[in-house]
């Protein structure tokens, strides 16, 4: 994991960075996982959105 | 309104489908992409009885403040737990955030959230600007500030819904991060950077708890809000047809129009299903209002017929009653909007034609310009009521169909938003002004603080209320403030000590937010104490910086209570300016141009007329006279331009529309006075022409059409010329609006 990254000039914190890619990945998973109808099968879809977000964004964070 | 939230939970809990609820099919978004044939198989099939539906509450709405107040105190702990752990600066923010950003239903939250990060970056960005050109000099400094924090203040007030929100939070977080900011400079980049991550943090967390912990959905607020109105509607069209008085009802639904339609705005953020309904749900809205309109009229040609029985109007009551009946039957769901309208048009071909009634040369001309009304407003009502239903059926038919937007106009009161912005701005230069002064340790918490609460309290209802009210509630919570923080705080060891101390004071806090009456109250006790208490990962214990801090937020809280008081203040006289000039300037566009449709003039109107019987104190009989005389002028209005539409004497009714606004600028009675005897000449003049032989059966029904029109406007404002000034002396009318 990165401290922190410049951006402009300024340090941006890495983490910020991180949240955004994660955002991206994320709509991206969450479009294909609502047109193939996943979010039918589970009791609550927010809770489980959450955590695919939250999947998501500690996966890249670990892996890098 | 909480009987009908409560009743239709009852419902939902037992588990049959309400009387008035939507069908299931549409209360979760996700279901509505399936095929039609699946949704009506699943209608005829038994609900499963395993698995959850979300759109049934788990629990009943006497535990919405208590599981607010849990979810709050949660979200607030959770957020101050992440605050420590990443040691941010200062995480009183964080907390700060939470309980501005906490609303009792889910969407509330997501929308606010959106719109204050937006707002935040915004101020944060201006902040940096304001210290990077001011920050040596004060008094330039503290002036630009103010100049911003008016100017949002000022958006904040014209804009609607959550924009104002995002406005309100551009102005004060320049004052969160631009004063500490200008006093160091050298880190004003940094401080900025801090504060955008707490309150960031402080939105994230409640937005996040509050979406997955036992959700309150706003759509669901809202289909049910739909629903209870639908029925609503409903009982007090037969109540109205058989005869009954049902007055209250009325205004009741007038009110409900509006929160669906503030509902609506803040649920297209949160359901993709109301978002694609949200033209249809205006329709709905504008049908409502178009029902409740005739329906006065009706209700008042309906008293003068049971006073004044010489008119012969036969068949009246038989129409009444089987309309009553279709109304009854549509209901229970027994008969759809087409059945309906179909029971309308039999209703209608009993009433006897307006001719007919013209011919009878014995009786008075008068009596037969309102026995013509009598006639025309039932026919009226059927049309307006089918209307409803049928935009009722088209919000629940599974695909939603295209329809026309409906134009709502927003009566927006620009030289008030003026007003709140120049007080916001005073706020903050006197309040700087007294620190700069005086050298106040505690001076940039209370300037900080004066220009918070100007800002915030300026786009709620009753501000000077809920400032006065603070500023007793702050001097007095000091010394609980002391002894939680001081006394218990240093004995906690661990987060999870510290939680069992502070838990209580914001689940406290939290459950008073979640009543209506003490919403403000609960607001600004866990403001104060999030201010106060100062947590830090390491707690500093200065007990004489919570006393100072604790003055500085009594200070600054009785400042805004004065300017509150002092420019501007909120009375019933100055909301009542308002109503008469809103209502001027609605009638002088009928008139003019550009001219305002129907939709555009009953719409705006009816906001008026809203935000003033909200303004008023609802036991003083005048202010009921006020509402009532409005409610008179709006229909007058409406039917002015019925008759404008029809295109067939424009002089007639511009010179009427230009009288009336002539009276609402001077308050008059001679222009008023006027304006009833024009609509009473043009009325019989209309008369004359449908007796006259030689018109068309086209012309001689529009004429007969205005006719009727003409009389409503003149009854009207007679209504309204009673209520203002003959019972003026008299005290309070018996009207009830």
């Amino acid at each position: 994991m990165l401290r922190e990254v410049p951006l402009f000039g300024a340090l941006a914190p890495s983490l910020l960075l991180y949240f955004l890619a994660a955002l991206l990945v994320f709509v991206i998973v969450d479009r294909l996982v609502t047109r193939l109808g996943g979010y039918r099968l589970l009791w609550h879809p927010s809770l489980a959105r959450f955590g695919l977000f939250l999947c998501l964004f500690s996966a890249l964070v670990l892996a890098t | 309104m909480e009987g009908n939230l409560e009743r239709t939970a009852k419902i939902a809990q037992v588990g049959g489908p309400a009387p008035g609820l939507a069908p299931a099919k549409i209360q979760q978004g996700r279901d509505v992409r399936r095929p039609v044939s699946a949704q009506i198989k699943q209608r005829k099939a038994p609900r499963p009885s395993t698995g959850v539906d979300l759109a049934k509450p788990l629990l009943g709405p006497p535990w919405i403040p208590w599981i607010f107040a849990a979810k709050t105190t949660a979200s607030a702990l959770i957020a101050l737990w992440i605050a420590f752990a990443f040691n941010l600066d200062q995480p009183k923010w964080t907390l700060l955030t939470v309980f501005i950003v906490a609303q009792p239903q889910s969407g509330l939250v997501l929308a606010k959230s959106f719109y204050r990060i937006i707002g935040t970056l915004v101020g944060a960005a201006a902040a940096l600007l304001l210290v990077s050109l001011f920050a040596q000099e004060r008094v330039l400094f503290l002036g630009t500030l103010a100049v911003w924090i008016g100017l949002c203040t000022f958006a904040s007030k014209l804009a609607r819904n959550f924009t104002a929100y995002g406005f309100v939070l551009a102005g004060y977080t320049v004052a969160i991060v631009g004063i500490p900011g200008a006093l160091d400079p050298g880190n004003a980049f940094f401080i900025a950077q801090a504060r955008v991550t707490e309150i960031s943090l402080g939105i994230m967390t409640t937005a996040a708890i509050s979406h997955l912990v036992l959700p309150m959905s706003l759509a669901q607020s809202l289909r049910r809000a739909v629903a209870s109105s639908r029925t609503e509607l409903a009982d007090a069209a037969v109540a109205l047809l058989e005869g009954r008085a049902a007055a209250a009802l009325w205004t009741k639904l007038l009110g409900q129009v509006i929160a669906i339609e503030n509902l609506r705005a803040s649920a297209v953020f949160e359901d993709r299903d109301i978002r694609d309904r949200s033209d249809v749900i205006r329709r709905l809205g504008v049908a409502m209002l178009g029902v409740i309109d005739v329906a006065q009229l009706l209700g008042r040609s309906a008293d003068w017929l049971r006073a004044c029985p010489a008119v012969p109007v036969p068949g009246l009551t038989e129409a009444l009653r089987t309309a009553a009946d279709a109304i009854g039957l549509w209901r229970d769901g027994k008969l759809d909007a087409a059945g309906l309208r179909h029971s309308f048009v039999r209703a209608s071909a009993d009433l006897p034609l307006v001719r007919a009634l013209c011919r009878e040369s014995f009786v008075p001309d008068e009596d037969v310009i309102r026995g013509a009304a009598a006639i025309g407003y039932p026919r009226d009502f059927f049309g307006a009521f089918a209307a409803f239903a049928e935009a009722h059926e088209a919000l629940l038919s599974p695909q939603p169909q295209p329809v026309r937007p409906a134009r709502f106009a927003v009566s927006n009161d620009r030289v008030g938003a003026a007003w709140a912005g120049l007080r916001a701005a005073l706020a903050l230069l006197v309040a700087g002004t007294f620190w700069i002064l005086t050298n106040w340790p505690s001076g940039v918490t209370a300037t900080i603080l004066a220009a918070v609460a100007t800002a915030r309290l300026a786009t709620m209802e009753g501000g000077s209320e809920a400032a006065t009210k603070a500023a007793f509630l702050f001097a007095l919570s000091t010394f609980p403030a002391f002894i939680v923080v001081e006394v218990l705080l240093p004995d906690a060891s661990g987060f999870a000590m510290f939680c069992l101390v502070v838990a209580p004071v914001l689940f406290f806090c939290a459950w008073l937010m979640a009543h209506t009456k003490t919403a403000g109250l609960g607001f600004l006790a866990g403001l104060y104490f999030a201010s106060v208490a100062m947590f830090q990962d390491r707690m500093a214990y200065d007990p004489v910086g919570l006393i100072g801090t604790s003055l500085a937020a009594t200070f600054a809280v009785a400042l805004t209570a004065v300017l509150f008081a002092i420019i501007a203040p909120d009375t019933p006289e100055a909301a009542r300016r308002r109503f008469v000039k809103a209502m001027r300037r609605a009638f002088e566009g009928i008139a003019g141009r550009p001219q305002v449709g129907p939709t555009e003039f009953v719409t705006s109107t009816v906001e008026a007329l809203d935000e003033l019987r909200r303004s008023l104190p609802p036991d003083r009989g005048q202010d009921v006279a006020a509402v009532d005389s409005g409610f008179a002028l709006l229909g007058a209005g409406r039917e002015l331009i019925r008759v404008r539409d029809q295109g067939r004497s424009r002089r007639a009714d511009a010179g009427l529309a230009d009288d009336i606004a002539c009276f609402l600028a001077s308050n008059e009675r001679q222009p008023l006075d006027r304006a009833v005897s024009a609509a009473r000449e043009a009325s019989v003049k209309r008369l004359a022409e449908v007796r006259d032989d030689g018109l068309g059966v086209a012309d001689a029904r529009a004429a007969g059409l205005e006719m009727v029109a003409f009389a409503a406007v003149a009854d009207e404002l007679e209504r309204c010329r009673e209520l203002l000034f003959d019972h003026k002396l008299q005290g309070a009318p018996i009207h009830v609006a």
